[in-house]
């Protein structure tokens, strides 16, 4: 369910109108002890669910937020950039990338990293910086990359490991720079 | 209390009222009650469910939100380069390692203070104005200048800055990005330190 700010309003309009009910309906004086106590049950119990559903709407907004400043960071950056999952397969390129390898972004979705760069060794270096333990832990060096149409080109690559939250590996990070050898 | 503490104490309250409420529940249930009072109980059970699956949902969230901002840390801190944020009157909101490094303190330091500090007088005027342009800035095209940093307690260091407003959810302007590339490092490989200068010389982004 996509918590949206429509879909929280109604939720909340429902529990005001249930709360209101219990309420009104709550006898003054004239119920059993039983009857109160059980309306005093169901109170605290919409009461609850109201604030689970005000912080699940902050939390849905901070999600937003942070994806936000994401994508606009990633294209901010001048250089290349290029996530891949564990498998090494790219799961998001900007458009500096897109540009740098002459394919669309969306294109470049799904495929092998490794397919880019025609140094041999490259799946090793992938290999040796997804074996270190410590987190930020980087490489760089200068690769050939293999470009859709036109010449190879040699460029920057700066590789970094991104980790789960429970710091299981979960891919690359790789900003690209070309050089222009003059 | 931080939010993540708030998300934990709501959650808590929520196993609470499932752990009181849900045994009489089913003892009553035993009981075979009818009339209004069964069906309010239903109503109170419908109620519990929800609040399963609000906590299941609180949780699912909470976890989105660290993912997405470990993604974006990641990128930012370890950055080969410096980056910068700051609120609409520039001041850092967020510096990553590299550009603490340019500015020689360290990245917590910098939090809360005016980004202009850090230049030579004679340059704050420029940078000033065109935290005015990202400020009012509705292309959100990036603008690049060259300018001078005053690092702490050592040499000045000229840099190519490229900036960009930063926006919120609704694409309102709440502050701008800042890259500040030393002059050197315009040469250079990101992060690669290049010793023959020539095999390096004319990079392109």
């Amino acid at each position: 369910m996509r918590w949206v700010p429509h879909v929280i309003q109604e939720i909340n309009r429902v529990i005001d109108t249930r709360l209101k009910r219990r309420l009104t309906e709550t006898p003054g004086g004239a119920a059993p002890d039983e009857t109160l106590e059980e309306d005093r049950e169901l109170r605290v119990c919409l009461q609850t669910l109201r604030a689970s559903i005000d912080a699940m709407e902050l939390l849905a907004a901070q999600v937003d937020q942070q994806t936000v400043r994401y994508e606009q960071f990633i294209e901010f950056v001048p250089s290349g950039y290029v996530e891949t999952d564990a498998e090494g397969l790219i799961q998001r390129a900007n458009e500096a990338a897109a540009r740098m390898l002459r394919w669309p972004p969306r294109v470049l979705r799904g495929k092998p990293l490794v397919a880019f760069v025609a140094d041999r060794d490259f799946a090793e270096l992938l290999h040796r910086v997804s074996s270190s333990p410590s987190a930020g832990e980087s490489e760089s060096r200068c690769v050939t990359l293999r470009c859709h149409e036109g010449e190879p080109l040699r460029a920057s690559i700066w590789i970094a490991v991104s980790r789960a939250p429970d710091g299981q590996f979960a891919g690359f990070r790789c900003l690209m720079r070309a050089i222009d050898r003059r | 209390m931080t939010k993540r503490d708030r998300i934990d104490w709501l959650l808590t309250a929520i196993n609470a009222v499932q752990d009181l409420v849900q045994p009489k529940l089913e003892a009553r249930r035993k009981d075979n009650e009818s009339g209004p009072q069964r069906e309010r109980d239903e109503e109170l059970q419908i109620c519990l469910e929800e609040l399963r699956v609000a906590a299941e949902e609180l949780i699912s969230l909470r976890d989105r939100v660290a993912v997405e901002r470990q993604r974006y840390a990641e990128l930012f801190d370890f950055a080969p380069e410096p980056y910068l944020e700051t609120d609409r009157h520039g001041n850092v909101r967020e510096a990553n390692r590299a550009a603490a490094a340019l500015l020689k303190c360290d990245p917590e330091y910098l939090l809360g203070k005016p980004l202009a500090v850090y230049l030579p007088e004679d340059s704050r005027k420029v940078f000033r104005a065109r935290l005015h342009e990202l400020a009012n800035d509705d292309a959100g095209e990036a603008v690049e200048f060259d300018t001078t940093m005053q690092p702490r307690e050592a040499d000045a260091v000229r840099v190519a800055v490229r900036a960009s407003a930063a926006r919120d959810v609704n694409g309102r302007v709440s502050g701008a990005r800042w890259l500040l590339r030393p002059s050197r490092a315009r040469l250079d490989a990101p992060g690669v330190s290049v010793p023959d200068r020539a095999d390096a010389a004319g990079e392109s982004d």
